[in-house]
């Protein structure tokens, strides 16, 4: 009985002592291993009277177990305690700078103008390119710009060497000239949308020589397209594009290639309309050009102003980013400053919504 | 144009205020683009008291002020007016006022003595001519107040307006208020009264005008023009120049109808409309000397040319302070002839921006009555003979006008009586033939060329276009789809750039001719005629100019890493063809991998992935080592399909890169996005195969200048159906390779759609990979 207390204290107290997991095992071979002091004990109960032998097996048996437990958990525990040593000796310093990923900007002109053409592809509007380098043609005369017409005064053109068929050559100032074009084509109803560079002999605060527009052009059969549909279209976009509702204001104004010509504005929207400096207190900004298409422009598109009517509109692309994006400086645009791109450019996974 | 207040109610009889009248402007189509008060052009100066006046010590005519100001304390202000006095109210500018002419107002010593401020006269505050002496206030209001609350000084409103080309109409005082009369903001009280005149003994021998009437006045008093003339012309920026001139200055202004006054005594003879003799000159009021042509009607008396007709008088025959005996002239001009007479001879005056904006055939007559009426009274002139001649009719515009245009191209519905009721005020006369209204235009319209659109326009712009409502248009068939390669082309290579790690730019279409002619363009047909600077002449050929201009900016403002792309046209005598360039340059350190630099070949995987995002397989793809000669010769070439290059890359060519200021390997590449997008690429079939895939390495010595792409297509070739992909692992020269030569690794990998491979199958590949590779290129497998 003694043996048995005895070995129980003793197995205990190693324990305690115990601080590698080879000494633990040391220790469970020493006590329950096939030669172990415990392990004896058993053995030694097949010599003993049955009714002994139950009492002091069942006995024998709870310190074996008990001993048991108690290395394995000390024995968890050191394996625990190694594997966090070791942890810790792995620790690095997560604060480290990550290496840079190269992460590229669209231009955020290139992004404003997707927006556009996903609005008005929305409408309806099918994209159309033409050239930058455009004959006075299809800059002016075909878009009722004579060459005595004041208007032509207005437009501070780039010039270039007339082509070898005598060909007048500028650099387009406006992108309609696309409508033309689009209308040699194709015959009503068709609805086209043309962005892209336009170019003025023109540089100050307020005006770079380069610059960019959208021109929309819809037309139909004579009375299925409107003003009112222009309102209806225009709002839309605006309201689209800006991602609220924004009242809109239409002024009676004079394109030579439209008939009733319109200037529009937005209600400003960094006052809603209150008045404020970039509004010069008047409430409103001014963002679009609009109108019915002019006969004469439809019949140089070879259209047939008896059967066809419809209407056209432009806007400044570089004006409409600078209102939603707060972009300050007209100028900034073009200087390719990877700063400027890397703040106002807009992720390639980006998409409008 | 601009106009005061106070011109205009000469003209509208209304109570409206200059903002209601602003607010219509706007509304009906004249664009307000400023309105400004003039008068006082002071700040800072108030009604102050001397209380008492001493000798300056030092200087007979100064006097030592003591002034209160309304300020605890009086101040002290040394003055040199005579009647600068005790116990006076005098207008006082404390130190920090402005005064006209932006004269600050300092503290200051005048003899030693110390001056806070100025005591002013009438005329050093911009209000009048008087300067004998300071001003003596007689006003009630407190010292201290403000000079401009304290007394009444008159003021002028002055609304300016941008005139769109096709409002000739507008271009008078008489003619906005007509228009604001239309739009129910007033009544039109102009006096439209005409001459009375004789037959004219003087001829118009020259189709380009209609009518020409002329007045000849005697004794005339060269009296001042008088203060209210004088002072409306310069309020709307026109320089009193003498009597007569302001005369008809003032009535093209108020009137619309450009003029001109001659001094009968210097005209020989009766005057003339005739064509200009080709080379002579005609020296201008405007200082200007014109060299005309047989193209440019002029106005000749029996000596020859005196004007350039509807454009600007000559000096040698017009009016001046000194006449006595003066010739009015008014007249209708072809718009076109003076039009392209101005833009030919580069003139710039009020008389051509009219005529060429077109005048009122009416106008003449009445402009006239008025010109002769004002120089009786100003000058006392008395009227010896009127005469005029008509050498062609007016031409009169009539149309009919079907009443359901309005709403189904203005979209908008108006009751008729409405609509005739806006076309009469608008000065149309309107026959009522039921659903039709049969309209003649007015003359004043000149810009009337869209026939029922133009009179939408008129009914809509009086009405607001406020009043038509907002419809969205019915969907209609898609019409155009060759917008798809547009998207994909355009839009595609800009996301795939950025997508590669770029930063979009967006440069100028014209660069530098330096800059052109080293990358293969510069030819003067594509030189702009009127460039903006030298540095802008040339329309690009190429967008990499651009690009490295743009480095060049980047590093001086200290950025070291540049990856920069641009997607746009460039410019060649065949038209314009849409491209992507890219440049990447220096780089970054890092603790973790050190000092990263661009590479030749980051800037390849770049371009490859440009071309697979346009559906290209890379697999499929050439590249070549043949490049522009602005690249490095040894280190450039070129990726396409079989003649057809899509893209060329590699480092810039040093000497370029030092044109450039750029110090380092720059690597760049330019891409025709053009031909990328003419190629259909049919889509490969997707296929996945339930069976093991096996890999074979591959050593090969063989001679250095074979080029690795060579061995990937050997490699890839050795069995069109089991090879699923082939790549390159490992490149080495050096110990254990002969001079001359290089090890290449290469792995492969097999796979069938249907079966596992046995090793016979792989064995046979591998076998016929060796033979391949030593039959083309002599390559040795290594064991
Ligand atoms: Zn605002």
């Amino acid at each position: 009985m003694t043996d048995l207390h005895q070995l129980k204290t003793e197995s205990l107290d190693a324990i305690t002592q115990i601080s590698t997991v080879a000494e633990i095992e040391e220790l469970r071979v020493s006590m329950l291993g096939k030669k172990g002091k415990i392990t004896a004990l058993m053995q030694g109960l097949k010599d003993m009277e049955p009714e002994a032998r139950k009492t002091f097996g069942a006995e024998v048996n709870a310190v074996k177990t008990e001993v048991a437990q108690a290395i394995e958990s000390k024995k968890q525990a050191l394996e625990t305690e190694i594997l966090n040593q070791k942890l810790l000796s792995e620790k690095i310093d997560v604060t480290l700078p990550a290496a840079p990923k190269e992460v590229g900007k669209l231009h955020p002109l290139s992004y404003v103008t997707e927006e556009i053409e996903i609005i008005l592809a929305r409408m309806g509007f099918s994209a159309a390119k033409g050239p930058e380098i455009e004959s006075d043609y299809y800059n002016f005369t075909a878009l009722n710009i004579p060459e005595e017409h004041p208007a032509r005064q207005d437009h501070d053109t780039f010039y270039l060497p007339d082509a070898e068929d005598g060909t007048k050559r500028v650099l387009r100032t406006q992108t309609s000239a696309v409508q033309i074009r689009t209308m040699e084509k194709h015959k009503a109803p068709l609805r086209v949308m043309g962005a892209g560079r336009v170019y003025r002999c023109d540089s100050d605060l307020t005006h770079t020589p380069q610059f960019h527009q959208v021109e929309g052009l819809a037309l139909d059969v004579k009375g299925k397209i409107t003003f009112a549909h222009l309102k209806g279209v225009l709002q839309q976009f605006m309201d689209s594009y800006f991602e609220r509702h924004l009242n809109m204001r239409y002024r009676p104004s004079y394109f030579p290639f439209t008939e009733p010509s319109t200037e529009v504005d937005i209600e400003c929207i960094f006052c809603s309309g209150k008045g404020c400096r970039v509004c010069k207190d008047t409430g409103w900004i001014e963002v679009l050009g609009a109108g019915m298409v002019h006969p004469n422009v439809l019949k140089a598109g070879g259209q047939n102003p008896d059967e066809v009517q419809g209407f056209a509109f432009g806007a400044g692309i570089e004006r409409l980013a600078m209102l939603k994006y707060g972009i300050n400086d007209l100028r900034f645009f073009f200087e390719s400053h990877q700063s400027f791109l890397k703040h106002f450019g807009q992720s390639a996974v980006k998409i409008r919504r | 144009m601009k106009f005061t207040m106070t011109w205009l109610k000469k003209h509208l009889k209304t109570e409206a205020t200059a903002t209601e009248v602003a607010e219509m402007l706007n509304r009906i189509g004249l664009e307000v683009a400023a309105i400004e008060e003039t008068g006082p052009d002071f700040s800072g100066v108030v009604v102050g008291h001397i209380i008492t006046r001493t000798q300056h010590p030092e200087a007979d005519k100064l006097g030592v002020c003591s002034v209160d100001v309304g300020e605890s304390e009086p101040v002290q202000i040394v003055c040199g007016a005579p009647n600068a006095r005790d116990n006076l109210k005098v207008a006082v500018a404390k130190v920090g006022a402005v005064l006209p002419g932006d004269f600050k107002i300092k503290k200051s010593k005048l003899r030693g003595e110390t001056s806070n401020g100025m005591i002013c006269s009438v005329r050093e505050l911009g209000l009048g001519t008087e300067h004998e002496g300071i001003w003596e206030l007689e006003t009630d209001a407190p010292l201290g107040t403000d000079l401009k609350d304290a007394i009444e000084i008159d003021s002028e409103t002055v609304i300016e307006i941008e005139v769109t080309p096709n409002r000739g109409d507008a271009l008078s005082v008489y003619g906005i208020a007509r228009d604001l009369a239309a739009a129910g903001l007033g009544e039109l009280i102009t006096d439209t009264s005409e001459i009375t005149s004789e037959t004219a003994d003087f001829d118009i021998a020259h189709e380009g005008c209609s009518y020409l009437a002329i007045a000849s006045l005697k004794n005339i008093e060269n009296k001042q023009t008088p203060e209210w003339m004088k002072s409306q012309l310069e309020a709307i920026g026109l320089r009193s120049i003498n009597p007569l001139a302001d005369i008809t200055n003032y009535v093209m202004m108020d009137l619309g109808q450009p003029m001109h006054s001659y001094d009968a005594s210097k005209v020989s003879g009766a005057l003339k409309v005739t064509s200009a003799t080709a080379g002579e000159k005609l020296e201008g009021l405007n200082d200007e000397t014109y060299t005309l042509s047989s193209e440019d009607m002029v106005i000749a008396d029996d000596t020859g040319t005196v004007g350039l007709a509807g454009i600007v008088g000559g000096v040698s025959t017009s009016a001046d302070e000194t006449t006595t005996t003066a010739l009015l002239e008014a007249a209708t001009f072809n718009k076109v002839r003076i039009a392209k007479s101005g833009q030919r001879l580069q003139a710039i005056t009020d008389s051509r921006y009219r005529f060429e904006r077109g005048v009122d055939a009416k106008l003449p007559r009445i402009a006239l009555k008025k010109a002769i009426d004002l120089a009786q009274e100003i000058c006392g002139a008395e009227v010896v003979s009127v005469q005029e001649k008509q050498a062609s009719a007016t031409e009169i515009l009539q149309l009919d006008f079907e009443l359901s245009f309005l709403k189904s191209f203005g979209g908008v519905d108006m009751p008729k009586q409405e609509v005739v009721d806006s076309l009469t005020k608008l000065g149309f006369k309107v026959e009522d033939k039921g659903d039709v209204l049969g309209l003649t235009v007015p003359t004043h319209y000149h810009i009337f060329d869209g026939g029922s659109q133009d009179v939408v326009e008129e009914i809509l712009r009086l009405k607001g276009y406020d009043a038509i409502p907002a419809i969205l248009p019915e969907m209609i068939p898609v019409n155009a789809l060759d917008d798809a390669d547009y998207f994909h082309a355009d839009r595609g290579a800009r996301r795939a750039l950025a997508s590669a790690g770029y930063l979009e730019a967006i440069n100028y279409s014209f660069i530098p001719q330096k800059h052109a002619q080293s990358f293969g363009g510069g030819q003067d047909s594509l030189r702009i005629t009127n460039p903006i600077t030298s540095e802008m002449s040339d329309m690009r050929p190429s967008l990499l100019p651009g690009l490295l201009m743009a480095v060049k900016k980047n590093v001086a403002r200290s950025e070291s890493h540049i990856r920069l792309a641009e997607v746009g046209h460039i410019y060649t005598d065949k038209g314009q063809t849409l491209k992507a360039a890219g440049v990447r340059f220096g780089g970054f350190k890092h603790w973790q991998a050190g000092s990263v630099k661009e590479d030749l070949f980051a800037l390849k995987a770049d371009a490859i992935a440009l071309l697979e995002s346009f559906g290209h397989d890379a697999t499929k793809l050439q590249t070549d080592d043949k490049a522009p000669e602005w690249f490095h010769p040894g280190r450039s070439g070129s990726i396409g399909l079989g003649p057809k290059r899509f893209v060329y890359f590699g480092e810039l060519h040093p000497a370029v890169a030092k044109s450039f200021g750029l110090k380092g390997r720059v690597y760049i590449f330019e891409a025709d996005l053009d031909a990328m997008s003419a190629i259909k690429v049919k889509p490969k079939k997707f296929e996945l195969s339930q069976y093991q895939a096996v890999n074979r390495d591959f050593a090969f010595l063989v001679a250095e200048d074979v080029p690795a792409e060579k061995l990937l297509q050997t490699l890839r070739g050795a069995d069109k159906e089991l090879v699923k992909e082939a790549s390159l692992f490992d490149v080495y020269q050096g110990e254990g390779v002969p001079a001359g030569f290089k090890s290449v690794a290469m792995s492969l990998t097999l796979q069938a759609m249907d079966r596992t491979l046995t090793d016979d199958e792989i064995n046979k590949v591998s076998d016929k990979v060796v033979a391949d590779m030593s039959k083309r290129y002599e390559a040795e497998l290594r064991s």
